[in-house]
C-alpha cells in the first residue's frame, strides 16, 4: 500500500455532518418504535427479543456513518472500504439491502395492500443476517492482516457501531441462548 | 488477479479428509432428523415440529398440487441434501488446509479463497459446537423451543453465505480481490460461491416462494 493511501484525511466535525447524525437518530428511533412489543413478547428473557428494536435503531446511525465517510474529503474508496469502520456500516448496509430486495420481492408477490406492519415484520427475518455479517467482514479484515483504524472521528463512531453490531451478534438467537439461559434462571431464583 | 501458488498441492491426507468430511455430510443429509438427535445424544427438537406441520396440513384443504407446488417440493427436497453436504464440505476443505502452518501466514490469508475458508471453517466450528452443547447437555429448558434439527443446516449456510457475499464485496472494492493458482485457494472460492448461491437461493428465494 502507498504511504499517500496509509495518511489519514480527517474531516472536522461540521453543522451538517451533526444534522445527518440527529435525522439518523430520529429515524433509528423511528424504526425501533415500529418493533417496541417484541421487548414486552412472551420471549421478553431472551435477550434477541428484548434488544431487537435497539438493533433496528442502530440501523438508522450506521447508514448515517456510511454516508458521513463517503463524503469529501475522503481517502480513496479501495483505502476507506478495508477501515473497520467503514467495513462494519458497509457490511450492515449491504446484509440490509440484499435481505431489503427479497423483502419486497416478497411484498410484491403477495399483494402488498393486504399486508401489515411491514417494516417490523421485515427486521424480524433480516436483524440476524445484519448481526452476523460484521463479524464475519471484521474477522476476514483481522485473519488477513487488513486490520487498519484511521484516527479520524468518523472511523471511531463506525467502530462502536461495530462493535454494538458484535454484541448483537452474540445476544442473537443462535448466540444469545446462553444469556437467555443465565436471565431466565436469575428471573426464577429471584422472582 | 491470480498470483503464484503459496501452499503444496493437493496431498493423500488432505483428499482423505476432505473426502471423509464429505462422506459424513451425505451420511448426515439422508439420515432422519430423529435418529441424528439420539445418535449424538441431542434434545428432541423434531416431534414438536413435525406435530406442527401435521395439524397445518390437516387445516388445509385438500387439493391436488400444482406443478408450481410439487417444483417446490423437489427443491426443499435438493436443499435439504445439498445444505448438510455443503455444511461438511467447507469443514472438511478448512480442516485440509489449515492443518498445514503456512496456510495461516499473512501472505496465504491475503487470498480471497483461503480467507473465505478460515471465516467459513470458524463460523461452522462455532456455530456447532455452540449447538450441540445446548442440545446435548437440555441447557435450553426454558420453553422457548429449539429450532427444529432439520432446519439447521439451512439456517448456518444461509447465514455465512450472506456473511461471504458481504466480505468480497468489501474485498472488491478495497481492490484486495486477490487468488492464488492453487486448490487450497480454488476450493476455498469455489465454497464461497457455493454458499453465495445457497445463501440467496435457499431460505431467502424460500421467502419468496411461501
Amino acid at each position: 500500500m502507498r504511504r499517500s493511501e496509509n495518511a489519514t484525511i480527517g474531516r472536522r466535525f461540521t453543522i451538517l455532518d451533526a444534522m445527518i447524525l440527529v435525522a439518523a437518530v430520529a429515524g433509528g428511533l423511528a424504526l425501533g418504535k415500529t418493533i417496541s412489543g417484541d421487548a414486552l413478547f412472551i420471549g421478553r428473557f431472551h435477550p434477541d427479543w428484548s434488544t431487537r428494536h435497539i438493533r433496528y435503531f442502530l440501523l438508522g446511525p450506521t447508514l448515517a456513518v456510511l454516508v458521513l465517510g463517503l463524503l469529501r474529503p475522503r481517502p480513496p474508496l479501495k483505502t476507506l472500504a478495508c477501515r473497520p469502520g467503514m467495513a462494519a456500516c458497509l457490511a450492515a448496509t449491504l446484509a440490509t439491502f440484499v435481505d431489503a430486495v427479497f423483502w419486497a420481492g416478497y411484498i410484491l408477490l403477495n399483494d402488498p395492500e393486504k399486508q401489515l406492519n411491514i417494516v417490523s415484520r421485515f427486521w424480524r427475518g433480516c436483524s440476524k443476517d445484519v448481526a452476523r455479517a460484521v463479524p464475519v467482514v471484521w474477522l476476514g479484515l483481522l485473519l488477513g492482516r487488513r486490520w487498519r483504524p484511521d484516527a479520524t472521528w468518523i472511523d471511531r463512531l463506525g467502530r462502536l457501531l461495530g462493535v454494538l453490531w458484535v454484541v448483537a451478534c452474540l445476544v442473537e438467537w443462535r448466540f444469545g441462548r446462553w444469556l437467555f439461559m443465565l436471565t431466565f434462571h436469575y428471573w426464577k431464583t429471584h422472582r | 488477479m491470480t498470483r503464484e501458488p503459496l501452499l503444496p498441492g493437493l496431498g493423500i491426507v488432505d483428499l482423505t479428509i476432505i473426502g471423509v468430511m464429505t462422506c459424513l455430510g451425505v451420511y448426515v443429509a439422508f439420515l432422519a432428523p430423529k435418529k441424528l438427535e439420539s445418535a449424538l445424544g441431542l434434545q428432541d427438537s423434531m416431534s414438536m415440529h413435525e406435530a406442527n406441520i401435521k395439524a397445518a396440513e390437516m387445516r388445509r384443504p385438500k387439493v391436488e398440487p400444482s406443478r408450481f407446488d410439487r417444483l417446490k417440493r423437489a427443491r426443499e427436497d435438493v436443499l435439504q441434501v445439498v445444505e448438510p453436504i455443503l455444511a461438511f464440505l467447507s469443514l472438511g476443505a478448512g480442516l485440509a488446509t489449515f492443518r498445514r502452518p503456512s496456510a495461516w501466514s499473512k501472505r496465504a490469508l491475503r487470498r480471497r479463497g483461503i480467507l473465505t475458508l478460515a471465516v467459513v471453517t470458524l463460523f461452522f466450528l462455532t456455530a456447532l459446537s455452540n449447538e450441540f452443547i445446548l442440545r446435548h447437555f437440555d441447557i435450553n429448558t426454558s420453553g422457548v423451543g429449539l429450532n427444529p434439527i432439520s432446519a439447521l443446516w439451512g439456517e448456518l449456510t444461509a447465514e455465512i453465505g450472506l456473511g461471504v457475499l458481504v466480505l468480497w464485496v468489501i474485498l472488491l472494492l478495497g481492490r484486495r480481490w486477490s487468488g492464488a493458482a492453487d486448490w487450497h485457494d480454488r476450493v476455498g472460492r469455489t465454497v464461497g460461491w457455493l454458499l453465495i448461491l445457497d445463501g440467496l437461493c435457499g431460505s431467502r428465494l424460500s421467502q419468496l416462494l411461501y
